[in-house]
Parts: structure tokens; sequence; C-alpha cells
């Protein structure tokens, strides 16, 4: 199911709904970038991606000069290490659109989708757990009207400790940050996928018709 | 990041949620972006796990005509996993996405 805030962010992903914007930084962070001066309007970019240093991050919310970012990526590999820090007075870039929703969460949750929600309730998200959020593989045929993006997850040890656990429902969200970001799509699995001992494994593909 | 094309000889789509073939008797070209955070096996595993596999929900065939990707050793476990051949596309064939 696509919920609210998924529409809403596919309309401005397609649409380019957010413009873009070019400046210089004054100080930077893990999670933020100041920028000279008050250029930008209360949480006009929320969701957008900004791109500095050679890494980018997705906009959670900015005041009239610091955007708070999640993260910064790197754009080759945004699953994998968190990118350096921009330097402070790095040069950025705002880009038009949105950033995309290619990050896959869990939870064992098995209450209906609705349409409302913002969030996936009790997503999985212990340190150490192979069923954290994670990014997902993107496959289209040309001219298809569907495109699917799959993520396989693997239970380690500490899954193990914690017990069986039934995986119920799947997510779809625009940062790899557990509990962070814009939730685009959210289903319940065809039946539940239940990891029990550590290198049990489980790949779910979540079919998007545009 | 593994790019990854597979030759499908009975591609499908979901208009409307209704599994539809798509190009009847055309082998179109899927394309894939694989994750390079992941392992081998799991990059293998999302594209051509018969069940859960991404390659379903793209085409009614078992099995690509064939495949290609930039990382050879991802190629190579793919060809292996669907028993087909790694070749690139047939130049005849547009490939657009």
């Amino acid at each position: 199911m696509r919920v609210n805030g998924g529409t809403d962010m596919q309309a401005a992903e397609i649409g380019g709904g957010g413009y873009g914007f070019a400046g210089t930084a004054t100080a930077t962070s893990a999670t933020s970038l100041t920028a000279t001066g008050t250029p930008f309007v209360t949480n006009a970019f929320v969701g957008q991606m900004v791109c500095a240093g050679g890494a980018y991050g997705v906009v959670l919310s900015n005041t009239t000069s610091v955007l708070a970012v999640d993260q910064w990526y790197n754009p080759a590999s945004p699953g994998g290490s968190v990118a350096t820090t921009p330097g402070s007075t790095a040069t950025y870039v705002i880009v038009p659109g949105q950033a995309p929703a290619m990050f896959m969460a869990l939870t064992t949750n098995a209450s209906a989708a609705s349409a409302t929600d913002t969030s996936l309730a009790s997503e999985l998200a212990a340190a150490g757990s192979g069923l954290i959020r994670k990014i997902a593989a993107w496959a289209h045929t040309a001219a298809a009207s569907t495109y699917t993006m799959a993520a396989t997850f693997t239970a380690t040890a500490t899954d193990q400790a914690t017990g069986s656990q039934a995986v119920a429902k799947g997510a779809m969200f625009n940062s790899i940050k557990a509990l962070t970001g814009i939730m685009q799509f959210e289903t319940l699995l065809n039946a539940p996928a239940t990891l029990v001992v550590t290198g049990d494994q489980t790949t779910i593909t979540q079919t998007v018709t545009m | 990041m593994p790019y990854v094309k597979l030759g499908n000889p009975a591609a499908m789509h979901h208009p409307e949620g209704v599994p539809t073939q798509l190009a009847p008797g055309e082998e179109l070209v899927t394309l894939s972006w694989q994750p390079p955070s992941y392992t081998l096996d799991e990059m293998v595993h999302n594209l051509s796990h018969p069940a859960e596999g991404q390659w379903g929900a793209h085409s009614s065939a078992r099995r690509p005509t064939w495949v290609w990707s930039d990382d050879a050793e991802l190629a190579a476990a793919l060809g292996d996993a669907f028993g087909c051949p790694v070749r690139d596309t047939d130049p005849e064939i547009e490939v657009s996405a």
C-alpha cells in the first residue's frame, strides 16, 4: 500500500515539486549543514537530497539556515558505510525532487497497513540484528508499468538470541536510519517469514505499479 | 554499484495489480541495480530465488535467455543460478528504462 506520505513524495519526486538551491556552507556535522545567512523557507526541503563534498544527505527538516540530514551517504554505495562529513565550508547543492525510497524496513507487527501511517510500528531496529533497515535492489523491465524492490535479510547471532522472529510486514523509506524518514509503502507479507537461527534468510520483493 | 541486464523472453508487469504479459513474442531487457553492500549470495538470492526473487515478478519464463553484469563474478554466479549463458545484449535490441 502506498501511504499518504508516499503519495506526496511521488508527486514531488516525479513532478519536481521541490526546486533546488546552491550555496556555500558555514558549518557541517554528521547530521547537518549550515548555510550562509538565512536563505531557506522552514521545512521547504524536507525529503530532498543535499550534495556536498562528494556525499549526499536526505533532508529530514530545515530551519531558515540549517539543513538537518539523516546521515551522509556515499552515492556509489548508499547502503554501505557512512560517508565522510563534508568540509565546514563546502559548496552544496540541494537537488530538485525527492530522495528515492530505496530502503526496506521490517516488523513483526501484523496489523493491517493504513494510508495514514507515517512510521512502521515496532520496526526491527536492534543493533547487531540482520533484520534492520537496509537498502533494496531495484529492477525494471523496459516499458513495464511496474518495478520491484528486493532485500535479502540474514539472521545473526543477535537475532538467534532474541528468539524466533516472524516477520509480518515490510515498508519502504527514503532513509537508511531506523525509525527515520518518509515512509512511501507499507505492505503485509503474503505469509509471515520466520527466522530462528543464525544464517536463516528471507528475501522480500515489493512489486510497485506506477 | 553492480548493474545487471537480463534477457527477458516473457516479460510481465502488473497494471492495476493484474499480472499481464508485456510485448508477447518479443525479448525485452530487464535491468537491475544490486547494492554493493550486499554479499554475492544475497545479490544472487535477490534476483534468482524461485519463490522470493525479483525475476519471478518480471517474467513468466523460468530463466532469462542471458545475463550480463559489470561485475563479472556476479554475472557468473547469476548464470550458474539461473542456468543461462553470460553475455551482453543483442545489439539489435534497444534498451530503455
